[in-house]
């Protein structure tokens, strides 16, 4: 007998029988082929180790109270499912806006950078101050830029490796209402091995040093040039 | 004759449940582990195995669970639950005294 022959005797004497979840048998006597033939095993020689399928097919029958309840309980499971996933989504949803906007952070600090040190004043949008500060803040706005744009990629990772982590959920459910087999759950935080994970972080302590030190230098060295601690009133910056 | 076969039958599926309890409890193992373990000890036809995991996971004994192995299909492993350790450790202690009681009684009929 070869695989498709006792394949398919066996799941017509499963169906016959009226048993269950016949998928799930099949699929274990699928894969005791597989691995068998693996080691060198023929069809026939496989086949006629596991035995009768007929035989084997009897074997199954007996556990047939309990067919209710589990539609029932698969029923609820995909309407509860169906509101978690609605709140979930929500959720999902205003965690991208947070990214979205924070990149967007990232794409503004990096153009005021630019723009402050190739002295472009496109639209008179930069206000009047001497070069030396415009340089001293431009590092802080590049920092601030490279800052926000971990963030934003960080909060990207984290949003992708959430989501699949809730599908996988998802699916268990599922399959617990239906007793089926379970894959096992998916971490909900970022899977990032360890040498990117100490680059990533010291870039971000980095830049965000350099960032409050541009800032608090910028302010310093415009105050003293201005001679006033609020140098935008002697530079006219909101008239 | 046919009372004998059927009991011989139940007796011996007693023993294999009792040998895949005693493997559980070491381990989780997928069928086919369990499968060739199993035949390579006992004398039984391999497609056994799978009606009384079957069995056994529908009594609440075992649960199942997906493993993704690198490189392959997911692998369907078995694991014994609460109270298929319970239920391990009373049929365990309770074959090893009728094993002792069956070892006496020989013992002394051919002393006798």
């Amino acid at each position: 007998m070869n695989k498709k022959e006792f394949m398919d005797i066996l799941k017509n004497s499963l169906l016959e029988s009226g048993i269950n979840d016949i998928e799930d048998i099949l699929n274990e006597y699928e894969e005791h082929f597989i691995f068998k033939m693996a080691d060198g095993f023929s069809e026939e020689e496989v086949s006629l180790k596991l035995g009768d399928p007929k035989e084997l097919a009897k074997q199954f029958v007996q556990e047939e109270p309990k067919k209710q309840p589990k539609k029932k309980n698969r029923f609820f499971t995909a309407i509860g499912l169906v509101f978690l996933d609605i709140l979930i989504a929500c959720i999902f949803l205003s965690l991208v806006v947070g990214v979205i906007a924070i990149a967007a952070i990232a794409v503004s600090a990096a153009a005021a950078g630019v723009l402050l040190i190739a002295k472009m004043n496109i639209a008179s949008l930069i206000p009047v101050m001497p070069y030396k500060s415009a340089v001293v803040f431009a590092v802080g706005f590049l920092s601030l830029a490279i800052l926000m744009f971990i963030t934003a990629v960080y909060g990207f990772m984290w949003f992708k490796q959430l989501i699949s982590s809730y599908a996988r959920f998802h699916k268990n459910c599922m399959a617990k209402a239906s007793n089926e087999a379970v894959y096992p759950a998916k971490a909900s935080f970022l899977q990032i091995n360890g040498k990117l994970k100490r680059a990533l972080r010291g870039t971000i302590l980095v830049s965000l040093v350099i960032f409050i030190i541009a800032f608090i230098s910028g302010y310093a060295i415009s105050a003293f040039d201005a001679k006033s601690f609020e140098f935008w009133h002697v530079w006219e910056w909101f008239q | 004759m046919e009372v004998y076969i059927i009991l011989n039958i139940q007796y011996k599926k007693g023993v294999i449940e009792l040998c895949i309890f005693s493997l559980l409890y070491k381990a989780d193992r997928y069928g086919y582990d369990i499968s060739e373990y199993l035949s390579r000890h006992i004398d039984i036809s391999d497609g056994t195995v799978y009606p009384i995991l079957r069995k056994l996971k529908s009594e609440g004994l075992v649960t199942t669970y997906l493993s993704e192995e690198s490189g392959g299909p997911p692998r369907k492993y078995y694991k014994l639950t609460k109270t298929g350790i319970d239920s391990y450790l009373k049929d365990r202690q309770e074959w090893l005294d009728f094993v002792d009681t069956v070892h006496e009684l020989i013992k002394e009929a051919e002393n006798e």
